[in-house]
């Protein structure tokens, strides 16, 4: 009897990049329900523009690639970039907003590097980062949280569709008058003010450890990442060094100098710190491999974090951080290599 | 005014060292054309158009000849060539032969009459015999060069490409089989 | 006698823990097959030179008798596996990757299984120095049965010189299906142990340590009983977690003694010999039971077959006949791989021949086998790098091998590789990693063998071009004295130097013409 041939090993292999990114979906929907609790609906309309968006996109770039669009587009990594960035943007912010920064992500980070696989840079933060320079004003127009009461309207699910479809507000109400800038942003301003952490933390829009509603999304994040981390879809490298990155740079500041800096505890639950650790940092195509690189990597991560949000120009420094040490990627995978068996 | 003489006075110390350089540490062989030559695979078989791998090396060493002129080298000669020198690699160039496997002179023994001129022909004295004895190739020497066919009066000479045997037989690489 | 409770510690990074899959063999007892009429043995079932072929068509032989000769120092001798006439002497199929057919005795079979007195019994071995139990293990014409099947002898004294620390047995046998090692220690767990004894003796070794995977709580008890009954205190049993491939000759030198075989070496290196049990087996048979190598044991299993099981085979059988032992082929067999899953090659025909490697028949069932030709972009996720086992990334190696660059590949020690497989089964995109590799290190020795030749060639060609050179130096030499000599010399010296040197041709010519003559008579 006569048989094919093929290659060892002849066994199923185990798992697929498909299985991988739908398990980082799964685990965004907790820090998705979170922020919508939170924020109101307009994540979830961020998401559907964007993965919209985001499979048109990527679909153009195969056919004008020659490469076939079924397995491709299957993968969902198209989709994942796509939420990750819906998580970065206010709930308001226009639909062509949206558009453009996943068609930049798509197109120009991912595809016209060389597609998957192939991009130096997180096509989700390169994303971010294009828009919130090209629109700072959309970019920066948080909504308070629904729970909080500091004199704003909140629009309900009708009109914030209609604002989004349409860029026009009901009647009486201004972007000025529905918007409010985020904790971190509340919290640089008032430091330079030279109020301290004990008097800023009593203000309306902070919670029990960070900003209100934002500390939840991170609590949520980190549930999310755990599951992950448990069904090796990420190592514990990078979030871990992150996170400690973070925690000892702020801890060492403020003990230096408490009135004038946060406490670590601030900024593990501010802003996208937990976020950005499980889903951003850990990124595997934009990472490095060796487990000592990964380590320096995310340590690096977390104190550029902090450096950047309190001594930068932005309120938040995930995205620039991530972005910067994707740059230095390359030169760590180069200098950290593990020793190989039966070699000095 | 001042910058003009500063700048002169550099350029005239900054030309001073580099002649003081070339001259004390120029060096007199030509180690690039040794270099050359260890990466061409010996065959002095001359399809180069230069009389043997040496020549060749020194001429690519001197500039005057390209490095896609060597077929038994083959794609991972010029590979090899184009890293040594810093060059594009380029692909074989069709005027001077094509890549073909390996084959090994073979003398057809009922025909061979003992002339010695293959003998004299092979580069690598890899073909054993005398005067009116029976010639024959010694195959593990054989580089396949091709030069002993012509000289032979009789035409007993054939190139033949020997079958893979278990210990010189290479895996094949996965985008091979996938393109089949 | 010293045991060992506690399992060894892990020792080395990365593996993978798979699942057995071994009870499907395991539930039967060792079955014979029956000598089928037809046996085609290649003469080269080893690494290192072809035996050379004793016997011609139309000899009779008998079972055990040699009939190919060892080539060389590497090598090992074939012998008939059972008794009948040679009928041919020919290029036939083997059992290779690439398909490739080699010399190889045909055999027919009268029936009768009449042995011959080989010599190679002595029951009081340890009267016999340990060079002569060396040179009967390589009359007997043992190799390693785990898979590798280097010339046993040929390991041992290239060892001997170095003084060996301890034998290393290696009962691991870590890769899925195959259990003919663990099979062979649960039947014949007392002529195991005697084997490893011999070996003790013909290394001069003061002690032995099997490697056994725990799990394999039958074939321990075995051993530990045979252990107890024998009584040898130099033998001691080492459990190891079950990891594959903690059973790879490197990985279990590592993680039985802690110390790394240097990548340019081997463990006789580091005073340390590995040998599979079965090889032990055949030493056994060999020196106790006259026997030289011409059975052994292979696991036959997978869901292609009905009744999957372990069978002792002679060499030179049609695997299609161990199928038929074992309840023939399901409906939908789709793959036959010699070896196992991880490791094994592809096999396109069953009338191949059973031979010295053949530890396993895997036979793929309809399904059990997803192998998807389509093969995602690397994603840069280090699964690959984490489960190797002996810390390569593959992942780097494949962007350089896929790139074309392999002398990067191999200053990034891609010769290290063991082709475990464990990458591949990983690898979320299914890129063939493990034959990516395959091809780089055989791509390279090749060009190591190439570059090796062209150095030789350049050699030849230069002492060549030299001896030409002066060839014609003295040529010249001697045209130069002559001139002068004849343009110094007088006229009638002249005179008498040409009609001399007419002599001289007028003598040849009458001395080349004078045969003819005398023939023509």
């Amino acid at each position: 009897m006569k048989f094919e041939s093929q290659f060892a090993p002849h066994i199923t292999p185990s798992g697929s990049v498909r299985r991988m990114m739908q398990r980082v979906l799964k685990a965004l929907v907790p820090a998705a329900m979170a922020h919508v609790y939170f924020f109101g609906p307009g994540l979830i309309f961020n998401i559907v523009i964007a993965g919209g968006v985001a499979l048109a996109a990527e679909a153009a770039m195969l056919r004008l690639r020659g490469l076939p669009l079924r397995p491709y587009l299957l993968d969902f990594s198209a989709l994942v970039t796509a939420v990750l960035i819906a998580f970065t943007l206010p709930p308001l912010t226009p639909w062509w907003v949206t558009a453009t920064g996943v068609t930049f992500a798509i197109v120009i980070a991912k595809h016209l590097y060389g597609g998957l696989g192939q991009n130096p840079f997180n096509p989700a933060m390169t994303a971010y980062v294009v828009l919130l320079v090209s629109f700072p004003v959309y970019m920066t127009s948080w909504l308070p949280p629904l729970n909080v009461d500091i004199g704003i309207a909140h629009p309900d699910f009708g009109d914030s569709l209609f604002y989004l479809f349409t860029g026009r507000l009901p009647a009486g109400q201004m972007m000025d008058t529905i918007t409010a800038a985020s904790p971190l942003d509340v919290t640089r301003n008032q430091l330079a003010q030279a109020m301290n952490y004990s008097e800023i933390k009593n203000g309306p829009l902070f919670g029990n450890f960070a900003g209100k509603g934002w500390e939840w999304i991170g609590i949520y994040s980190a549930l999310g990442g755990m599951w992950l981390l448990y069904k090796g879809v990420i190592r514990w490298q990078i979030p871990t060094f992150m996170l400690l990155g973070l925690f000892v740079t702020a801890a060492v500041m403020y003990l230096l100098n408490p009135g004038a800096y946060v406490p670590s505890g601030f900024h593990l639950f501010a802003g996208a710190a937990l976020f950005g650790a499980f889903f951003i940092a850990t990124d595997p195509v934009t990472a490095p491999i060796s487990p000592l690189g990964q380590k320096i990597y995310g340590a690096c991560i977390g104190i550029l974090v902090y450096v950047i949000r309190t001594w930068g120009g932005f309120p938040d420094g995930v995205a620039f951080a991530v972005l910067f040490m994707n740059m230095t990627t390359p030169l760590i995978d180069h200098y950290t290599r593990p020793r190989v068996y039966g070699h000095d | 005014m001042i910058a003009i003489i500063t700048i002169g006075l550099l350029a005239l110390a900054l030309g001073l060292a580099l002649g003081f350089a070339a001259d004390r540490f120029r060096i007199s062989k030509n180690p690039v054309a040794d270099q050359i030559n260890n990466l061409l695979p010996q065959t002095q078989c001359g399809q180069c158009n230069f009389p043997g791998c040496r020549p060749y090396a020194e001429a690519i060493a001197a500039g005057e000849a390209d490095i896609n002129q060597c077929p038994p080298g083959g794609e991972a000669t010029i590979q090899a060539l184009a890293k040594l020198l810093g060059r594009d690699i380029k692909s074989l160039d069709p005027d001077y032969g094509e890549e073909k496997p390996l084959a090994i002179a073979v003398i057809d023994e009922d025909l061979c009459i003992g002339c010695t001129l293959c003998i004299q022909a092979c580069p690598v004295d890899a073909i054993l015999g005398a005067s009116k004895q029976m010639h024959t190739v010694i195959v593990s020497e054989c580089t396949g060069c091709d030069l002993c066919v012509e000289p032979c009066p009789v035409d007993c000479i054939d190139m033949v490409v020997p079958e893979p045997q278990p210990g010189n037989w290479k895996w094949p690489s996965p985008e091979q089989r996938v393109s089949q | 006698m010293e045991q060992q409770d506690k399992i060894m510690p892990r020792r080395f990074r990365g593996g993978l823990k798979l699942l057995p899959n071994k009870i499907q063999s395991t539930l039967t007892p060792i079955r014979h097959v029956p000598i089928p009429d037809k046996l085609v043995v290649p003469l080269s079932q080893h690494i290192g030179r072809e035996a050379m072929p004793l016997v011609k068509a139309g000899d009779k032989v008998c079972k055990g008798q040699p009939i190919g000769a060892a080539d060389g120092e590497v090598s090992a001798p074939v012998h008939a596996p059972t008794s009948g006439i040679v009928e041919s002497i020919g290029m036939h199929p083997v059992p290779h990757p690439g398909g490739l057919s080699a010399l190889c005795v045909v055999l027919r079979s009268d029936g009768k299984d009449r042995a011959i007195d080989t010599g190679l019994a002595c029951l009081d071995y340890l009267s016999l120095s340990p060079g002569e139990i060396q040179g009967r293990i390589q009359q007997a014409g043992i190799t390693g049965l785990g898979g590798a099947v280097y010339p046993t002898a040929a390991k041992m004294s290239k060892a001997e010189d170095r003084g060996i620390k301890a034998l290393i047995v290696n009962a691991a046998e870590c890769e899925p299906i195959i259990s003919c090692d663990d099979m062979l220690m649960r039947e014949h767990a007392d002529d195991l142990i005697t084997g490893i004894q011999i070996m003790l003796h013909a290394m001069s070794a003061p002690r032995a340590l099997i490697g056994i995977e725990r799990d394999k709580k039958r074939a321990i008890t075995a051993l530990e009983k045979a252990l107890a009954r024998i009584g040898d205190e130099r033998i001691v049993l080492r459990k190891i977690y079950s990891i594959y491939p903690a059973g790879g000759e490197r990985q279990l030198v590592q993680v039985l003694t802690g110390q790394e075989v240097p990548h340019d070496g081997f463990p006789q290196d580091i005073g340390y010999l590995s040998q599979n049990v079965g090889t032990a087996l055949a030493i056994k048979h060999a020196l106790i039971d006259g026997q030289p190598l011409i059975s052994r044991i292979t696991t036959v299993a997978g869901k292609g077959v009905h009744l999957p099981g372990n069978l002792e085979v002679r060499l030179g059988t049609p695997i299609a006949d161990l199928v038929a032992a074992c309840g023939g082929y399901h409906d939908g067999a789709e793959a036959l791989v010699m070896g196992g899953p991880m490791m094994g090659f592809s096999l396109t025909d069953d009338r191949l021949p059973v031979v010295k490697g053949t530890n396993c028949i895997a036979v793929a069932g309809p399904s059990e086998l997803e192998q998807t030709d389509f093969v995602m972009p690397c994603i840069r996720c280090g699964k690959c790098a984490q489960v190797c086992p002996v810390s390569l990334q593959p992942e780097e190696l494949y962007w350089q091998i896929k790139g074309g660059d392999l002398d990067k590949a191999a200053k990034l020690s891609v010769d290290a590789c063991i082709e475990c497989g464990c990458c591949d089964y990983v690898c979320p995109s299914h890129i063939p990693l493990a034959q990516y590799f395959r091809y780089a290190k055989s791509e390279l020795s090749a060009r190591d063998r190439q570059q090796q030749k062209s150095q030789l060639a350049k050699h030849r060609f230069e002492d060549r071009a030299g001896r030409i050179r002066i060839e014609e130096d003295a040529r010249q030499a001697r045209l130069t004295a002559r001139k002068k000599r004849l343009a110094e010399g007088s006229q009638q010296e002249r005179e008498r130097q040409i009609s001399a040197s007419v002599q001289r041709a007028q003598a040849k010519t009458d001395a080349t013409v004078e045969p003819d003559q005398d023939l023509g008579e």
